[in-house]
C-alpha cells in the first residue's frame, strides 16, 4: 500500500495502524520506516510512541527473537532474551531508547527488518561464544582436566560439510569432495523437492547470484507463485531467490535431522 | 587484523543482492574471521521473518508443514560442522 503525497505532508500524525500495514508489505516504503523509528526513538511519553514501542517489541520483533532462542540459543524461550535484545538495541546511546534504530540506512533498497535481524543475529551468535567460552573455561578448572577451548580451524575448514555450504576459496567440484560426503549428500538431495536441489547446488555449492538462478528456475517457480513470475520485479527476484535457498537450507536441515546424519 | 562482514554486506546477502564474486569473496571473509554460522543464520531469520512473502512468491512450504517447528533447526544448530568457528 503506497501513502499518497498528501498523507505524507501529514505523516506525523498517520494512524498507527496504516504504519502496522505498510512495514507487514512485501517492499514498505522508506518514509513510513523512518517515521516508525521516529515514533520508537521519541523521549517523551505520548500514544505514538506506546503504540510504535509496543509494536517492535512484539510483532515486529518475535520471528527474530523466536529464531534466536530457538536455534541460536538451543530451544529458550525468547521472553529470556528480551531484555539483553533491548539493552543491545539501545547502546551506545542510552540516551535516546532503541538508538540503533536510528542507523538504518535503507542501503541497497533494503529493509528495516532485514536490518534488525542483521544486527541481531550477530549480536547474539556472537554473546553465545563468548558465553560457551566462558563455560568451557569453568569447565576445565572445575573438572581438573584438560579441555580444549580452541576450536581446531583446520577440522572446521577441511570439513566437506562446512566447505559445501560455505564454500571454500569458490565452487565445490564434485570431484574433490569425498565418497563418503557426496553419498551422504546424494541421500540428502534424494528426499529433498528438485526445486531445492537445484537451488542448493546452484546458490549454496556453486554460488550463483539469484538472478542467475532465477532464468534457471522460472518455470518451476511459476507453477507455485501466487504473482505471475513475468510480472517479478528485480528486486522481487532477487528477495525469491534469498528465500528459496533459505528454505533449501532449511529443508536440507530437517532431512539430516530426521536421517541423523552428521557430517 | 580480521575485517569483519560489515552490517550492509550481510543485509545485501539476506537480500540475495551479491553476485557470484561478491558471495565468494564473503565466504572467504567469512572463513577467514569465524562469522560462516553467521551466514547461515541470518538467511535462516530472515525466512522466518518473510514467511508472509516466501509463501506468496514462493507458495506454501509443504515440506514443513508436518514438522515439529521447534525441534528442526535447533538439534542441527549444535551437530553442524560449520557453526564450530575458530575463536
Amino acid at each position: 500500500m503506497d501513502i499518497s503525497i498528501n498523507t505524507i505532508e501529514r505523516i506525523d500524525y498517520l494512524d498507527f495502524e496504516v504504519i502496522k500495514k505498510n512495514l507487514k508489505n512485501n517492499r514498505p516504503q522508506l518514509i513510513i520506516e523512518k517515521e516508525f523509528v521516529r515514533r520508537i526513538t521519541l523521549l517523551e511519553d505520548s500514544l505514538q510512541r506506546k503504540q510504535a514501542q509496543g509494536y517492535f517489541n512484539t510483532e515486529f520483533s518475535s520471528p527474530i527473537l523466536s529464531y534466536v532462542a530457538r536455534y541460536v540459543y538451543n530451544n529458550a524461550y525468547y521472553q529470556e532474551i528480551l531484555g539483553e535484545y533491548y539493552e543491545f538495541i539501545s547502546k551506545e546511546n542510552k540516551n535516546i531508547p532503541y538508538y540503533k534504530l536510528t542507523l538504518y540506512k535503507n542501503i541497497n533498497n533494503s529493509t528495516l527488518c532485514h536490518y534488525v535481524t542483521a544486527i541481531t543475529v550477530r549480536y547474539f551468535i556472537d554473546k553465545k561464544k563468548k558465553e560457551d567460552k566462558i563455560s568451557r573455561k569453568q569447565l576445565s578448572i572445575d573438572g581438573a582436566s584438560k579441555v580444549n577451548t580452541k576450536e581446531n580451524e583446520r577440522d572446521v575448514i577441511d570439513n566437506p560439510w562446512f566447505n559445501l555450504l560455505i564454500g571454500n576459496a569458490g565452487d565445490v567440484h564434485e570431484k574433490e569432495m569425498a565418497s563418503e560426503t557426496r553419498k551422504k549428500i546424494d541421500f540428502i538431495f534424494s528426499k529433498l523437492p528438485e526445486r531445492d536441489v537445484k537451488v542448493i547446488k546452484l546458490m549454496v555449492m556453486h554460488n550463483v547470484s539469484g538472478l542467475d538462478a532465477f532464468e534457471e528456475l522460472e518455470d518451476d517457480l511459476s507453477k507455485t507463485a501466487k504473482i505471475p513470475t513475468s510480472t517479478w520485479t528485480t528486486k522481487q527476484k532477487q528477495d525469491a531467490m534469498a528465500l528459496q535457498k533459505a528454505r533449501a537450507l532449511k529443508h536440507f536441515i530437517k532431512v539430516m535431522n530426521n536421517e541423523k546424519i552428521n557430517f | 587484523m580480521k575485517r569483519l562482514i560489515s552490517d550492509k554486506e550481510l543485509v545485501a546477502y539476506i537480500d540475495g543482492q551479491l553476485t557470484k564474486e561478491e558471495v565468494c569473496s564473503l565466504k572467504a571473509k567469512a572463513l577467514e574471521n569465524g562469522e560462516a554460522d553467521l551466514l547461515l543464520h541470518v538467511q535462516l531469520a530472515a525466512l522466518e521473518c518473510d514467511g508472509e512473502i516466501a509463501d506468496e512468491l514462493l507458495g506454501k512450504d509443504f515440506f514443513m508443514q508436518d514438522d515439529d517447528h521447534l525441534s528442526t533447526i535447533a538439534i542441527a544448530a549444535k551437530s553442524f560442522p560449520f557453526v564450530e568457528n575458530k575463536e
